[in-house]
């Protein structure tokens, strides 16, 4: 069994979510550095689960009311993704990320072949102004079979199935969890970053991606 | 107002207090907004480092729970519903904080001790530093591994809930948890921790 793989055994362990936990236990019975390593495990999720709690000013109630009263008294929020070509090439980059990473997956629930229908259906959502409008026209392609990611802001896609919705900031935690896999640090890694990829687009991985776009799109 | 409501309300559950916040009574909205208020606020001061910053972000959480309310159906838990906004709100937090050139989140500024009546002097300065070199770890994970971490050993939820709030697999949650737990340690570790 790999490094890894005992890591995320022990931790899944100690949470109650392993899958084999008898094995686990009678791993732990023979192998004392496994067996170091669940104790520290356990420690940690002790001293993590004691940490202090905030304290709630009472007034904090008061001004929710107040904040959510207010709120309602403005007009619904209209769901709007500016169509300017900054936006929407930032988001064809992360569908171009998405369509990778699900096509690169076996058992990615999003079959690559669509993915040429997924990326038109999602640039041309950036074109209009409003959910419902959004709604009508995915709905009807759905209805026509077409296979397609959502990609949006917030939660405001949630009449979608879970495998065909996904927000922008999962879309950031994939892409960071990509680069952190090939040894980069997306964080902290100045234009590298997944938010230097996605909003800066001077960075040469930026490029690499646009170039990637182009080839995608069929537009080169 | 709310202090009658506050008799039987507390036995009402999530879902039968979200449907009579959809029929207009703000006593049951309230009621929601104290149950989840400490949960929202601890979970937004791990993600963002600021107490300050948590109060706002947590409040707008609710802000937006209030004002979609008609579109919420019990289809899952309700404190995904609302653990997934808050998620939602604090990545927005992070990544407006990195624009501004306010980098990664930092350890909370204060940190009062918890009751420490009768307790030893040195267990009091022992538990304290863990505190401390535990808000740093955490201040140096990514927002994904700190995100899983605060959603399973501070807040307590399941796996699943944890891949509902954050909208993946429940094999990512399983494997991103375990990276978190890992860098934490060595963190501590390095950080003068090594004997916790």
């Amino acid at each position: 069994m790999s490094d890894k793989h005992v890591l995320d055994a022990l931790s899944a362990y100690i949470d109650g979510e392993a899958a084999h936990p008898d094995r686990i236990e009678r791993h732990l019975r023979r192998c004392p550095e496994c067996a170091r390593r669940h104790m520290e495990l356990l420690k940690l999720s002790s001293h993590l689960g004691a940490m202090n709690v905030p304290e709630v000013p009472p007034e904090f109630l008061t001004r929710v009311m107040a904040h959510a009263r207010e709120a309602e008294m403005l007009p619904a929020r209209r769901f709007w993704l500016p169509a300017s070509p900054g936006w929407v090439a930032a988001l064809a980059l992360i569908v171009v990320g998405l369509a990778l990473l699900y096509g690169a997956r076996p058992n990615g629930s999003t079959p690559a072949t669509t993915s040429r229908e997924q990326v038109a259906v999602v640039r041309d959502t950036t074109l209009y102004l409003d959910d419902e409008a959004v709604v009508d026209a995915m709905a009807k392609l759905m209805d026509e079979g077409v296979d397609l990611t959502y990609v949006a802001p917030d939660a405001s896609g949630d009449w979608l199935p879970e495998d065909n919705f996904i927000t922008y900031d999962e879309m950031v935690v994939s892409l960071a969890e990509e680069i952190e896999d090939e040894g980069g640090d997306p964080y902290l890694g100045g234009d590298t970053n997944v938010y230097g990829l996605i909003d800066g687009m001077g960075s040469s991985e930026a490029a690499v991606l646009g170039s990637l776009l182009t080839d995608y799109m069929g537009e080169g | 107002m709310e202090a009658k409501a506050d008799e039987w309300m507390p036995q009402l559950d999530d879902w039968e207090l979200v449907a009579r916040a959809q029929a207009g009574d703000e006593n049951a909205f309230a009621m929601l907004v104290r149950r989840y208020q400490v949960p929202v606020i601890h979970f937004c001061q791990r993600m963002t480092g600021s107490a300050e910053d948590a109060e706002d972000v947590a409040q707008e959480a609710f802000v937006r729970l209030h004002r979609h309310l008609k579109r919420l159906k019990p289809q899952a838990r309700f404190s995904t519903v609302l653990f997934g906004i808050a998620r939602n709100l604090t990545l927005n937090y992070l990544r407006d904080m990195k624009r501004r050139g306010r980098g990664q989140s930092r350890p909370l500024e204060t940190c009062p001790l918890p009751d420490a009546e009768g307790r030893r002097p040195d267990v009091e300065a022992r538990m304290g530093e863990i505190e401390r070199l535990l808000e740093e770890g955490i201040a140096r994970l990514s927002p994904a591994h700190r995100e899983v971490l605060v959603l399973r050993e501070i807040q307590g939820l399941d796996y699943d809930a944890i891949a509902t709030v954050l909208k993946c697999r429940k094999g990512t949650v399983k494997s991103r948890l375990a990276r978190a737990r890992e860098q934490l340690r060595q963190r501590l570790v390095s950080l003068g921790g090594e004997e916790i």
